[in-house]
């Protein structure tokens, strides 16, 4: 059967509401992602679309106002541009005959902010591009391609939480907690975090030291919470990832790992960009979740808009990395 | 075309980060930066770079805060792309700006300093690159 045969069945199964079967080893693999029949397929990316295009054209503002208060040599203009074609693509993602041509404009203005940042782009631009490239392919014709682009933004989800972890193990600073201990000595809010479990004249001793000296340290502490709880993580991230792909576990590894990613995020105040990595771990769990939950991050994401520009508190909670 | 772009998208979150820690290592390409998914893994702090120009009896350092606006630019240009793409960013447009700038100086040389911690003794340890520079260079 010719690709473009294979479309056409496809097309009419999903008319009749039938699950479209697997064929060859890319199919199988993408298929540990989970079952979907196609009207859950289709609501789920639905969801997960309009999401990251808000998050997107939020994001968009917030840089918008990072630029402009810190003076980063950005174009304000162009970085308006951007903002405001994403926002159009939010829009159009609102309107139900044209909301497969909102992430095509988005991507649109995700080039331009990529063109203007690289090759100092913060990666959590990158999570949010290489979604929103998925969510592109969803094409004219409802039922179609959701599954394949679900599946995808899932693995792409599970792959990048489980690298988070490896990359750890990968740098060697996690098995004795020295990067938990350098970052204490860098003062702020690691130091707040840790306080409870590192004594003050040990964060005292980090903090004395200069990280731009050669021999400086030694960064590590012999605190036995902080050497678990430094390689809890990465055990966490890498053993939440391979459970999120099989069956039995996904709600569980699901849950556990929104509450990971948020604790962590909160910790490290990037508020944005956890709401945007628990939305892309909502789609493991059973029910429309996106859906249910979208509201709620609407109005969350409103109130980062409003502190960014000094009307709500907590702007300190809400700085979105750019550079 | 739809399972490419998919198999693209698996292959930039799952592939390219193992790429990625081979540059950070062999190139210093910043760990936080491009999707290698490292943030929070390895310590990235700020380089250190130093300009020499060539006096009579070796080389002194130049307080760049004598070089014309232009110049500080181009060095400060210089350390942002150094701290994000590591040694694929070299200082010759630093260079040039300097000399350009600066008639007294004939030759000079840029010393880049980066920082990394080591996980087996838990202290910094520091690498030195040089980059020699002539008015001949920029003929």
């Amino acid at each position: 059967m010719s690709r473009r045969e294979r479309r056409a069945e496809a097309r009419s199964r999903a008319k009749a509401g039938v699950a479209i079967p697997e064929r060859g080893v890319f199919d199988k693999f993408l298929g540990l992602a989970g079952d979907f029949d196609t009207d859950v397929a289709s609501g789920k990316v639905s969801a997960l679309r309009q999401f990251l295009l808000l998050h997107g054209a939020v994001r968009s503002w917030l840089w918008l106002a990072l630029a402009v208060e810190h003076d980063a040599g950005l174009s304000p203009f162009l970085l308006a541009v951007a903002a405001a074609v994403i926002s159009a693509g939010f829009g159009l993602s609102l309107a139900p005959r044209l909301a497969y041509l909102g992430p095509r404009l988005a991507l649109a203005g995700l080039a331009l902010q990529l063109a203007l940042t690289f090759p100092l782009t913060d990666n959590h631009f990158f999570v949010e591009l290489l979604a929103v490239l998925l969510v592109t392919l969803v094409g004219r014709h409802p039922k179609c391609d959701e599954t394949l682009v679900l599946r995808g933004l899932m693995w792409m989800t599970a792959l990048i939480l489980f690298h988070t972890g490896l990359q750890k193990v990968l740098y060697g600073h996690y098995v004795h907690g020295d990067f938990l201990a350098f970052m204490v000595g860098r003062g702020g809010r690691f130091a707040d975090l840790f306080a409870f479990a590192i004594p003050a004249d040990e964060i005292a001793r980090l903090q004395s030291y200069n990280p731009i000296l050669t021999d400086a340290g030694p960064y590590r502490v012999s605190e036995p919470v902080v050497t678990i709880l430094s390689n809890a993580i990465y055990v966490l991230e890498m053993g939440l990832a391979v459970l999120l792909m099989w069956g039995r576990t996904r709600a569980v590894a699901a849950c556990t790992s929104i509450l990971l990613v948020s604790v962590i995020q909160l910790g490290a105040r990037e508020v944005v960009f956890a709401m945007l990595f628990v939305n892309l771990l909502l789609p493991f769990l059973p029910g429309p979740w996106n859906r249910r939950l979208l509201p709620f991050f609407a109005v969350a994401y409103l109130w980062a808009l409003g502190a960014a520009w000094g009307l709500f508190p907590g702007s300190e909670l809400i700085t979105p990395t750019m550079l | 075309m739809k399972e490419a772009v998919v198999t693209f998208v698996l292959l930039w979150a799952g592939v390219w980060p193992l790429i990625h820690r081979g540059l950070v290592a062999r190139y210093d390409l910043n760990p936080w930066k491009h999707s290698g998914w490292a943030m929070y893994s390895t310590p990235k702090p700020p380089i250190v770079v130093a300009v020499l120009k060539r006096v009579e009896k070796g080389h002194a350092v130049l307080d760049e805060r004598t070089l014309p606006s232009a110049a500080r630019d181009a060095l400060d240009r210089f350390r942002t792309r150094r701290h994000a793409i590591g040694k694929f960013a070299e200082p010759r447009d630093a260079a040039q700006a300097i000399l350009e700038t600066s008639s007294d100086v004939g030759s000079l040389v840029v010393m880049v300093q980066t920082f990394h911690l080591d996980p087996t003794t838990a202290r910094m340890t520091s690498v030195m690159d040089r980059y020699v520079y002539s008015r001949r260079d920029f003929r």
